[in-house]
């Protein structure tokens, strides 16, 4: 079943478009990968379906109603750009976060923040990148919300870092809930997804639902890439 | 609104350590100024006030930046990803400076008040008096007004910053725009209000009103850019 439905979505910033006319429905409990060369649009995409980027041309409807700052109650976003100050403690986010979004588990966020190995009493200015970004997936994945968005969960991190990020994410991934994630990390992204949306200069290029895929061909998701990108 | 007003005050916490760091030493030296002193000397406390003006102004210009800096640097843009309207973030904010600059001026008069006592302690303050020549009341309506002129002050520059990442946000000199944009607008207000007070007992509450309205109005078109026209 259909959750979010865009059509002819256009951003343009002057005379670059970042995204270019893009159509796309997106289904419940498949997990989307969104792959393409930096400047793709693979962030504008994604803070666009948040609202916080506003289309210059098309439209996007979270089941049936238009994207706005309301809609933001329907979808978890996790961005790449470290959103808290750093003088904050993680319990303090946590208090932030439960105070604002009404289907976020504190409990739940206690468990994953465990399992994730990072302290609940210390402040984020301490942290290094990889902790930093354990702690948005965290925050993303402690609300209870039928649409999820990373946008490069596990860029520019440790091995350990990923591999915690990673089976985070298939833990919590659920029949009824729609997952995407934008990633450079192919190899590491080949198992979680299912359907891989390839884009280039804000447009949709190729969509290819994995499993189809590796029964047709015997090729991996990076083999895939430099197919699709010529390179 | 409260949960985002709760948590914009987190962010003056540094602010307010260094300012009770400041005017912990402040006591400190008036202490140690009158117990060396040996007639009494009402001027020590002319340091205190320069103290409570600075203050002010850290205040008024940590407040502003930090505006802009939320507005403008994508790292610290938590609240402008929860599912509040763009009128609730604007307000919050604003209402985050009204209390806590409002709170920092009734702690610097009590501080002030308290160590004039301290150190002349034959100080009287004739309220009775006051209240019964009218000079109480005027003070009072100047007190309001100038309550009312500083949140529209503070709402114009939210706008002004708003707009600078709005529209502007790829022009050059978009600063020297802005400030000239403010300008006018801060010369309309003047023209329109203060040049027609012929004097305090023209002030009534009407004034006010029209002042506070303006105010609403510029946190509301703030608040639209936001949720239609801003990109963050």
């Amino acid at each position: 079943m259909e959750n979010l439905i865009i059509n002819n979505l256009t951003k343009g910033y002057f005379k670059k478009k970042a995204l270019n006319n893009f159509s796309y429905s997106f289904k419940k409990g498949i997990v989307y990968g969104l792959i393409g060369p930096n400047g793709s649009g693979k962030t504008t995409l994604m803070k666009t379906i948040y609202g916080l980027v506003k289309p210059t041309k098309g439209t996007l409807s979270m089941n049936h109603s238009k994207i706005s700052y309301k809609t933001r109650k329907n979808i978890a976003f996790m961005p790449t750009e470290d959103i808290f100050m750093p003088n904050l403690m993680v319990s303090d986010v946590l208090k932030f976060y439960n105070n604002t979004f009404e289907d976020f588990s504190l409990e739940k966020a206690h468990q994953i923040l465990e399992n994730m190995k990072l302290p609940l009493d210390e402040k984020i200015e301490t942290f290094s990148t990889g902790m930093k970004m354990r702690l948005k997936v965290t925050l993303c994945l402690s609300r209870n919300v039928e649409f999820y968005m990373f946008d490069e969960p596990l860029n520019g991190i440790d091995v350990i870092s990923k591999d915690l990020i990673k089976n985070t994410i298939i833990s919590m991934t659920t029949e009824n809930s729609t997952i995407v994630i934008s990633s450079h990390a192919l190899n590491e992204m080949e198992l979680i997804l299912e359907q891989v949306l390839f884009l280039n200069e804000g447009s949709l290029i190729r969509d290819i639902n994995l499993e189809e895929f590796r029964g047709a061909e015997n090729k991996s998701l990076e083999s895939l890439y430099w197919e699709v990108y010529n390179v | 609104m409260f949960n985002l007003i709760k948590f914009e005050m987190l962010k003056l916490k540094k602010m307010f350590s260094i300012l009770g760091v400041l005017f912990v030493l402040m006591q400190v030296f008036i202490i140690y100024k009158t117990s060396i002193l040996t007639t009494i000397d009402i001027n020590v406390m002319g340091n205190g006030i320069l103290l409570i003006f600075i203050s002010y102004v850290i205040f008024i210009f940590s407040s502003l930046l930090a505006f802009s800096k939320d507005i403008n640097s994508t790292d610290r843009s938590v609240v402008f990803m929860t599912p509040y309207s763009g009128f609730t973030i604007v307000s919050s904010k604003f209402l985050t400076i009204i209390i806590s600059g409002t709170t920092l001026v009734l702690t610097t008069f009590l501080w002030f008040i308290a160590n004039a006592y301290y150190v002349d302690p034959r100080i009287e303050f004739r309220i009775t008096e006051y209240m019964q020549n009218g000079a109480f009341i005027s003070a009072i309506k100047i007190l309001i007004l100038s309550f009312v002129s500083i949140g529209s002050f503070f709402a114009l520059v939210f706008l002004s910053i708003i707009i600078t990442k709005t529209f502007l946000s790829k022009l050059k000199f978009k600063t020297l725009i802005v400030i000239i944009v403010m300008s006018i607008l801060s010369k309309i207000f003047n023209l329109i209000f203060w040049d027609n007070l012929s004097d305090i007992s023209s002030l009534n509450v009407g004034i006010y009103i029209i002042i506070a309205s303006i105010t609403m109005f510029m946190l509301w078109i703030s608040g639209w850019l936001i949720d239609n026209k801003t990109d963050f």
